[in-house]
């Protein structure tokens, strides 16, 4: 059976990369180099994003609402949100209906339109999600 | 030996005592970086300047001089991020400042002014906040009072709701049924737990009056009116920056890898090499090793109730003791084998146990180990190699005393220390000079066992001398403060302590009576329990950042 080329055609790939430059920031710098640092960088810029999604949560939700227990707090847990069909207002569970509650809030839970803005919303469903930030923990 | 022989060997005693001493305020090292500071009206005295080494746990900050000159010592080689951080000023950066030997690179920086009312928010410390906060001194204090016990003005500051949602806000909160940071344990309601002025404790505020600015309707309508949907951005008055002297200090933070630490308690290795800690919010004790800032965490086992824990104190033995809240149990963790050796549980069904105490012989005859039940004000003796628990009286709580050498408890009360001797159990009473209003919160025992407290409604560090029965209290110089706790300089009789979320670092002089105050580079730090290392020259205090998840130290320097 013939071998595909695999390593000749990625040590080939490499090597014409490898001779690639691309201007960054007034300096030529490899293209290697380049995609290494762009996903440093983008590592580092994830990293952050879920640090301010964590402490969003822990700033603003933690107090009221369990998200890693299913027992109710002040507030029902937020455990497995996004795995049940509805809120209990009765509409469905996605990212837009829980972004709109958390905005306006409800009887027992105050609107934090004023206080957080679109991103920071967006931050907080991300994390309850279980899509950022979640503790460092066992 | 003749006298001249005689005076050359008394003559090179006193050179080589004087060359071993300088070589202690020469150990900070030759310069590293240095630099000046300065924004659009020229240097800046009392700027902290940051310097962090990329993939390290230590975070060190210097002050300007009064020509606006900086200088970091004793760097490791490698590259540096620098940056600024001074309020009321935007934050400027250089990256990759190389530090290798010989060579100690400068970093100058020109700072503009901070214009943007919510990052002079971020900059501001509780005092600046809460005295940049329109109106009256009785709606401040309402909130003071009620509020800042647990968090600081920060929150409000960075928030706005309705008046409606700031009601709600304010009924949650205050329905916690303990320290009210949001740590409920499910079945427990709060009709079922007594309050803490019935079971003897302390409260973190008071008790809100009908009507009164601090009464939930009072607090709703002042926060609405300050912190409300459309209400103006605050407009933050720094306090100045600090001067002469008071530049003379070196910060260094320790920065907690895992995401949601929570330290509360902090302990210093009689071993001089290491600082631990525990988390209030997960089952984790950690140490730092404090000269190249290695992070080591042990997870504690726990139950299935919430993690976490209060209160950290040594055995004689190498062994840590910590209250594990709501798992209702004191754990013991050996630091030379860095293990788990074992948990007592208190006999009762549900618990929140943060306040274990030791008494460091651990041979008091009442039993070593003291927990507490901070949900009933229950209390008990714990008698380590027999598991046995005997109920004690409420009079003395868990990590509200100290055991000095000869087994004689030193506890609080409400305006007053109390000692109690072993075996006789008699009773002294040292009645606090401010009177029975005062509200010791916490007490360490000094080199020279005397006692250090924190005032925390008076925002005072106390002191009584257990020799002669005097007491001394020294209040901060900050507005809108707590303190905590306090430890004190045996060798130079001097007190310090760091108030809650005032940023500050509070230094009294028990023989002349003057009070310093230092600023912090950081914000909302969240204090609790201080340590003194006494091996350092000049001393170092060390506490938690709970809210920033750090680990600090604070040394002044004279060179």
């Amino acid at each position: 059976m013939r071998r595909k080329p695999v390593v000749p055609v990625l040590a080939a790939f490499t090597a014409i990369l490898g001779r690639m430059t691309f201007w960054v920031a007034g300096r030529k710098v490899p293209v290697l180099l380049s995609v290494l640092l762009f996903a440093v960088s983008a590592s580092a810029a994830d990293k952050e994003e879920e640090d301010t999604a964590y402490n969003l949560y822990k700033v603003r939700c933690a107090l009221c609402h369990y998200v890693e227990r299913p027992e109710v707090k002040f507030g029902p847990s937020l455990k497995d949100l996004f795995k049940r069909e509805n809120l209990s207002n009765g509409k469905p569970v996605n990212e837009q209906n829980v972004s709109e509650w958390i905005a306006n809030g409800s009887a027992n839970m105050p609107a934090f339109r004023y206080t957080l803005n679109q991103k920071e919303i967006q931050l907080v469903v991300s994390y309850v999600k279980g899509d950022l930030g979640k503790p460092s923990s066992r | 030996m003749n006298a001249r022989r005689k005076s050359y060997g008394f003559v090179f005693l006193l050179a080589w005592a004087g060359i071993a001493w300088i070589g202690d305020l020469q150990a900070a090292g030759p310069i590293s970086i240095s630099g000046k500071v300065a924004g659009p009206e020229g240097t800046l005295e009392g700027a902290y300047v940051a310097a962090h080494a990329a993939g390290s746990t230590i975070l060190r900050y210097v002050m300007t001089d009064s020509s606006g000159q900086y200088a970091f010592r004793g760097l490791p080689a490698g590259a540096y991020e620098v940056y600024t951080q001074i309020p009321g000023f935007q934050k400027a950066r250089k990256e990759n400042v190389a530090v290798r030997p010989g060579k100690a690179p400068v970093a100058d920086f020109r700072v503009e002014v901070e214009t943007d009312p919510r990052q002079r928010v971020e900059q501001a410390s509780n005092s600046e906040l809460l005295e940049s906060f329109p109106g009256t001194k009785a709606q401040k204090e309402g909130l003071f009072s009620r509020c800042d016990g647990c968090h600081g003005a920060y929150y409000f500051a960075k928030s706005r709701f309705t008046r409606n949602d700031w009601l709600l806000i304010i009924g949650m909160m205050k329905s916690s049924v303990t320290t009210p940071v949001g740590d409920i344990a499910p079945p427990i309601l709060r009709n079922r737990v007594q309050a803490s002025r019935e079971r003897g404790e302390e409260e973190y505020f008071t008790t809100e009056q009908k009507g009164a600015p601090n009464s939930d309707d009072g607090l709703a309508d002042y926060l609405s009116e300050i912190r409300g949907p459309n209400s103006p951005e605050i407009q933050v008055q720094f306090q100045p920056r600090a001067t002469g002297a008071v530049t003379r200090a070196v910060v260094t933070e320790y920065l907690l890898p895992r995401r949601g630490s929570t330290p509360h308690d902090e302990q210093l290795d009689p071993n001089g090499r290491y600082v631990w800690y525990n988390d209030w919010k997960f089952n984790y004790l950690g140490r730092i090793e404090k000269t190249t800032g290695e992070i080591k965490e042990y997870p504690i086992p726990g139950t299935d109730h919430p993690e976490g824990f209060l209160s950290l104190m040594w055995d004689n033995q190498g062994n840590l003791w910590a209250g594990q809240l709501w798992s209702g149990r004191a754990v013991r963790f050996n630091t030379k084998l860095e293990k788990f050796t074992g948990a007592w549980m208190v006999p009762q069904e549900w618990a929140r146990t943060g306040t274990v105490g030791v008494c460091r012989t651990m041979t008091h005859p009442d039993g070593p180990v003291w927990i507490d039940d901070a949900l009933t004000g229950n209390a008990w003796n714990i008698n380590p190699e027999t598991g046995k628990f005997t109920v004690r009286e409420k009079q003395l709580k868990g990590s509200r005393f100290v055991c000095d050498s000869k087994g004689n408890i030193y506890s609080l009360g409400r305006g007053k220390i109390l000692k109690t001797e072993p075996g006789t159990k008699k009773v002294t009473v040292y009645n606090i000079p401010s009177g029975p209003h005062a509200d010791p919160h916490r007490l360490t025992l000094d080199g020279d066992e005397n006692v250090w407290w924190g005032d925390w409604d008076g925002a005072k560090i106390g002191y009584l001398d257990t020799k002669t029965g005097k007491m001394m209290e020294f209040p901060g110089l900050s507005p809108w403060s707590r303190m905590y706790n306090a430890v004190g300089d045996s060798v130079r009789k001097v007190g310090y302590a760091v108030p809650h979320v005032t940023d500050r670092v509070v230094k009294a002089d028990a023989k002349t009576g003057q009070v310093t105050e230092f600023p912090l580079p950081s914000r909302g730090h969240q204090v609790r329990v201080l340590d003194i290392d006494m091996s350092t020259n000049p001393p170092t205090i060390w506490f938690v950042s709970q809210r920033n998840s750090r680990i600090v130290s604070f040394q002044e320097y004279t060179q």
